[in-house]
C-alpha cells in the first residue's frame, strides 16, 4: 500500500511541501496523540499514520489555509488514535475529548448568515457524522476514498454522510438557516 | 453530491469549524516542550528520502507477509511439479506482482523458518564510484541500510538484511534479467527511470543495492561486498 502512497507523491513539489507539513505540525500531532494513547512510541506511531493520510490526500489539501490542514490534521489523528486504540484493547468505545471551541459571534452580516449558528450546526453534530461531512463536502473526498481514511466499509460511508446531511439541514432549520 | 447551497453553507460552516478548532489547538508556545524520539525522526527521513527517489521502497506490512505465508504454502503443495530450473536456482524466490501502478518483484526465501539470528554482521561494499560518500546510516541490529551520495542527484542506497525477511521493490514498467553475482549468487537486475537495482543473496543475507550509475558501477559495487 505504502508504494500507492508514495507513488502518488511525484512531483517535487509535492515533496517539500509534505516535508513542510511534517515539520510545521509533528509536534502538534504527537501532542495530540499522546494526550489520547498515553505512550510516547504509540503517539509517534500515530505521527507516522497521519503523515502517511497526508500523503495519501495531498491533492485535496495543497491549496487548503493553515486552519483547513490544521482541520484534517485534527480529524486523521483523531481517527487513527481510535482506531488503534480499538486493534491493540479490543475497546469498542473509545472517547475523543473534542477541544473547547470559543464560539465568538463573528457574522458577516454582508453574507446574510449568521456565522456563530452556522458553526454551531457543524461544531454540534456527532463526530461519527462530522468527519464524513467533512471529508466529502469539505475536502472533496469520494465516499469511497472518505471510507478508506475512516477505515470503515463504503455502505457505512455513505449512510453515515446521509445521516450527517439530514442532520446538517435539521440543525440549519433550527437556526433558520434554510438550505 | 450536494447541491451549489449545501455546498456553500457546509463550506462556510467548515471554514468556521477549522478556524474555531485552530484556535482550541495547542499553540506553538505550549508545543515547544514536544520532542520526537531519533528513532522516529530517522523513520521520517527515511519516508521523505523515499518520496524524493520515488522509484523505490520498502514494503513490509501485515498483508504482504500474509500473502508471502500463502505464497509459501503455494509453493509447498505445488513442490512435486517445481521444474528442473527451479530447483537448480535454489531456495531464491522472485515472485512478480501486479499493484494497483505497476508491479513489485517479491525477494524471499523458502529457509527462512530455519533462521535463529535475526541481527545482522554488516558486509559493507569496498568499492563505491568516486566521490560516494556516506549521507545517511539508518540501520539498526537487524539491517544494514546506507545511502550514499555524490551530489544532489546521484545516489547510491545499499541495504542488506538477514534471510528471513521479505521485500518489495517497484518495478512498474520495467523488465528485468536473472544475474549470478561474482558468479555464485542469483539475483535480478533491472532499470528503473535513471536508476539501476540488483537484488541477490549469499548464503546469509540479501542485499539490494540501488544507484544511479551504471550496471557496470552496480555489479563493480556488489561483487566489492566481503562475501
Amino acid at each position: 500500500m505504502l508504494v500507492y502512497y508514495l507513488s502518488l507523491v511525484n512531483s517535487p513539489e509535492d515533496k517539500s511541501w509534505v516535508e513542510t507539513i511534517y515539520h510545521r505540525y509533528k509536534n502538534l500531532i504527537k501532542r495530540l496523540a499522546l494526550s489520547r494513547m498515553k505512550d510516547e512510541e504509540l503517539a509517534e506511531e500515530v505521527l507516522h499514520e497521519v503523515m502517511l493520510a497526508v500523503i495519501e490526500s495531498i491533492e485535496k489539501l495543497q491549496d487548503r489555509d493553515e486552519n483547513g490542514i490544521k482541520g484534517f490534521i485534527y480529524l486523521a489523528t483523531r481517527n487513527i488514535c481510535i482506531n488503534m486504540l480499538r486493534k491493540k484493547f479490543r475497546r469498542k468505545e473509545v472517547p475523543f475529548e473534542e477541544p473547547p471551541f470559543s464560539l465568538g459571534d463573528d457574522g458577516d452580516p454582508q453574507q446574510g448568515l449568521n456565522h456563530a449558528h452556522l458553526l454551531d450546526c457543524i461544531a454540534d453534530l456527532p463526530s461519527l457524522y462530522r468527519d464524513v461531512l467533512e471529508l466529502t463536502a469539505c475536502f472533496g473526498l469520494s465516499v469511497k476514498e472518505c471510507a478508506k481514511a475512516l477505515e470503515i466499509s463504503p455502505a457505512a460511508a455513505q449512510k453515515r454522510l446521509e445521516r450527517a446531511r439530514i442532520l446538517f439541514r435539521k440543525k440549519l432549520k433550527e437556526e433558520e438557516l434554510d438550505v | 453530491m450536494f447541491d451549489p447551497r449545501e455546498k456553500e453553507l457546509l463550506e462556510e460552516a467548515f471554514a468556521q469549524y477549522h478556524r474555531a478548532l485552530a484556535a482550541a489547538l495547542p499553540g506553538e508556545e505550549e508545543l515547544r516542550s514536544v520532542t520526537i524520539s531519533e528513532k522516529t525522526e530517522r523513520r521520517m527521513a527515511r519516508l521523505f528520502y523515499h518520496q524524493k527517489h520515488f522509484y523505490y521502497t520498502w514494503v513490509n506490512t501485515a498483508a504482504k507477509r500474509a500473502a508471502c505465508i500463502l505464497v509459501s504454502l503455494f509453493l509447498a503443495a505445488t513442490a512435486a511439479t517445481v521444474s528442473v530450473e527451479a530447483l537448480r536456482e535454489g531456495f531464491v524466490r522472485f515472485i512478480v506482482e501486479t499493484f494497483e501502478k505497476g508491479s513489485a518483484i517479491w525477494f524471499s526465501k523458502e529457509d527462512a523458518n530455519t533462521l535463529t539470528d535475526p541481527t545482522v554482521t554488516p558486509k559493507i561494499p569496498a568499492y563505491f564510484p568516486e566521490g560516494y560518500h556516506l549521507v545517511a546510516d539508518m540501520s539498526t541490529d537487524f539491517q544494514v541500510d546506507q545511502i550514499y551520495e555524490r551530489n544532489e542527484n546521484e545516489s547510491i542506497s545499499f541495504q542488506q538484511q538477514s534471510k528471513g525477511s521479505k521485500m518489495t521493490v517497484n518495478t512498474e514498467g520495467v523488465s528485468y534479467e536473472k544475474i549470478l553475482v561474482a558468479g555464485a549468487y542469483e539475483g535480478l537486475i533491472f532499470q528503473n527511470k535513471d536508476s539501476w537495482y540488483l537484488v541477490f543473496n549469499d548464503t546469509e543475507y540479501m542485499y539490494t543495492i540501488i544507484g544511479t550509475v551504471t550496471k557496470e558501477e552496480l555489479l563493480k559495487i556488489a561483487i566489492s561486498i566481503p562475501f
